[in-house]
């Protein structure tokens, strides 16, 4: 289960927008299933965590300009909301 | 006075000689001539005034007249710089009421920025103050400009204009500058805290997720205008009041609009770092439950101070204690942002445009007033005659003078200095107190006459004759020739002036204060 979020943020190299999470995993470790609500867009992401593992998740995504966007697990009570601009090129670190 | 006379009546209903006679009515004379110089019976019996108060009275109307001739509802004038002043008052003294403000002429007040407190604490610790200016009324209607002028450090001085005698003035000190950075992180820091603060945010996060951009930004844009709320609501607590607060909320909502996004942000990175899974609290040493305890302001002063080799002691793996420290860079960076928009964005709405001039109002009250002449009762002592007796007299002054002393002087130099102490005295000796068995004063009242000297406002030395009726024993049953002749004697002693005592100045000295 995911025990925590960090450092969400949105990238934009002019061809590809993303945006990236740092995942916390617990003692438990397994396949976390993410979910990005981008602005308007949802994007999901499946990744693998060993125990107490972390690591950057990242989406694709085509959604434009400034608005919130959030992460969250399934099954765990962790999210992360961030207001950020998508389409910030060369990098955004969300503010 | 009225008392004086009873008193010599009363207490010598048969000793009454003419030549006692004349020296009763010379004194209800003098008495009655002290009256008509104050203005307070002058204008209740429509008596004719003295020709200082006269001038005096030319001198204000001829002010006035031409102030309102250059602006309605304006009057007197602020101070022409170029017009030497006559008189600098402190504003220590004003606000602690220990001086009385000079009239007639224009004057100046100083003041130190340390000094002015404001509900939120000293000016100093709010504003960097900039400017001071203002307003000021008086109790017979007139307004003036207290016109803008800079603060050296955290000296000023402002100009007042002329004051007319006898009244009451307010000032309005309005005091314009930049919020200091301490004010602007316990403004931030308290607004992230507010419950109508998270309430909005709750319901910003809850209104624009997963909606359009533009729909977000429109629920941005009533998280603003709440935020502005409570930064307003916060700044009026401090004592920092805004000319229009509607054009203030406006700007401010425009300002933090433009800037969500760190303002926005800072409150969940904070989460993200309180998470137990990133033991950010082993890093600055505390406990999990302390940690989050930890209010905006604080969180940054800990980590701010985190040292390098702190991230590597985590109990973490290295991916994740490289993310803590990219997390931790990230709000500090953040925070800096929210600061930045919090100086530039606070201040351009605070201090420019149309929501310009939210300042630091200091509001102070202080008395205008002069008197003419006072009625003091004291002890005298006359060497010769071994006698402490009782006195009533009657101080007229040279002119008008102000009620405290220590007041500025409408005039320079040593000669008003003296002006406004010295005075001449009349009145009567009464009853002996020092246990004389045997007074040589024939009808135990004596008159004196002689001069005042104002110590301060209450307390005055008076020196003079005695003229007094000898009431000589006889000796071998043979009276003495010197009997019944009038002698003088020299006396000194201390006495209070009562007309200072404030249920008395509206007698002697009119006075609205506070």
């Amino acid at each position: 289960m995911i025990s925590g979020f960090l450092n969400l943020q949105s990238a934009n190299d002019g061809k590809t927008k993303t945006v990236s999470v740092f995942a916390q995993e617990d003692a438990s470790g397994g396949t976390e299933t993410l979910t990005f609500q981008i602005i308007d867009q949802v994007r999901i992401a499946v990744a693998a965590f060993a125990p107490n593992q972390g690591q950057t998740v990242a989406v694709t995504h085509t959604a434009s300009g400034k608005g919130m966007v959030t992460v969250s697990a399934t099954g765990s009570r962790q999210t992360l909301s961030l207001i950020l601009d998508v389409d910030k090129q060369p990098k955004d670190t969300g503010s | 006075m009225a008392q004086c006379r009873a008193r010599v009546r009363v207490r010598n209903p048969a000793n009454t000689r003419p030549p006692q006679q004349l020296i009763r009515l010379a004194c209800v004379l003098l008495l009655a001539c002290a009256f008509r110089t104050t203005p307070a019976s002058a204008q209740a019996s429509g008596a004719q005034k003295t020709p200082p108060a006269k001038a005096q009275e030319a001198q204000n109307t001829k002010a006035q007249g031409k102030a309102e001739s250059q602006a309605k509802n304006v009057n007197p004038p602020a101070a022409n710089p170029a017009q030497p002043k006559t008189g600098t008052v402190a504003y220590l003294d004003v606000k602690n009421k220990k001086v009385s403000l000079p009239y007639g002429e224009p004057f100046t007040i100083t003041g130190d920025s340390k000094d002015v407190q404001l509900s939120g604490g000293s000016l100093t610790s709010l504003l960097t103050a900039q400017t001071v200016a203002g307003d000021y009324t008086t109790s017979d209607g007139n307004k003036g400009e207290i016109k803008p002028s800079s603060v050296t450090g955290t000296t000023w001085q402002v100009d007042i204009g002329k004051l007319n005698a006898d009244t009451s003035v307010t000032f309005n000190f309005q005091f314009t500058g930049t919020l200091s950075t301490a004010l602007q992180e316990t403004v931030f820091s308290e607004m992230t805290t507010d419950p109508a603060y998270k309430a909005a945010t709750a319901q910003f996060i809850t209104s624009a997720q997963g909606r359009a951009p533009a729909a977000q930004m429109a629920a941005a844009t009533l998280l603003a205008q709440a935020a502005a709320d409570v930064v307003t609501s916060l700044l009026n607590k401090k004592g920092l009041t805004p000319k229009n607060p509607a054009d203030l909320k406006s700007a401010l909502g425009a300002v933090l609009q433009t800037n969500i996004e760190p303002i926005f942000n800072l409150s969940p990175k904070i989460a993200s770092l309180q998470q137990e899974a990133f033991k950010v609290f082993d890093l600055v040493g505390m406990s999990e439950k302390d940690f989050a305890a930890l209010s905006v302001m604080q969180l940054k002063d800990k980590l701010e101070g985190v040292e390098e080799k702190k991230y590597q002691e985590l109990k973490l793996k290295p991916e994740t204690a490289g993310a803590v420290k990219a997390a931790v860079k990230d709000f500090l960076a953040t925070y800096q942002d929210v600061m930045s928009v919090l100086n530039g964005g606070l201040k351009s709405a605070l201090f420019t445009g149309s929501s310009s001039l939210a300042t630091g109002n200091d509001q102070q009250t202080d008395a205008v007033s002069k008197k003419y002449g006072a009625f003091d009762v004291g002890a005298l002592y006359s060497y010769r005659l071994s006698e402490l007796r009782s006195f009533a007299m009657v101080h007229i002054y040279f002119g008008p003078v102000q009620l405290k002393t220590d007041a500025p002087a409408a005039k320079p130099g040593k000669v008003e200095w003296l002006r406004q102490r010295l005075s001449l005295a009349f009145g009567m000796a009464l009853q002996d107190f020092s246990g004389a068995s045997k007074s040589k004063i024939s009808g135990q009242n004596a008159f004196v006459y002689g001069l005042g000297f104002r110590l301060n406002k209450y307390f005055r030395i008076s020196a003079g004759g005695m003229l007094y009726r000898t009431s000589l024993p006889a000796v071998n049953g043979t009276a003495s020739p010197a009997n019944g002749t009038l002698r003088h004697e020299f006396f000194v002693g201390p006495s209070i002036d009562v007309t200072a005592l404030p249920a008395l100045q509206s007698i002697f000295a009119k006075q609205k204060s506070n």
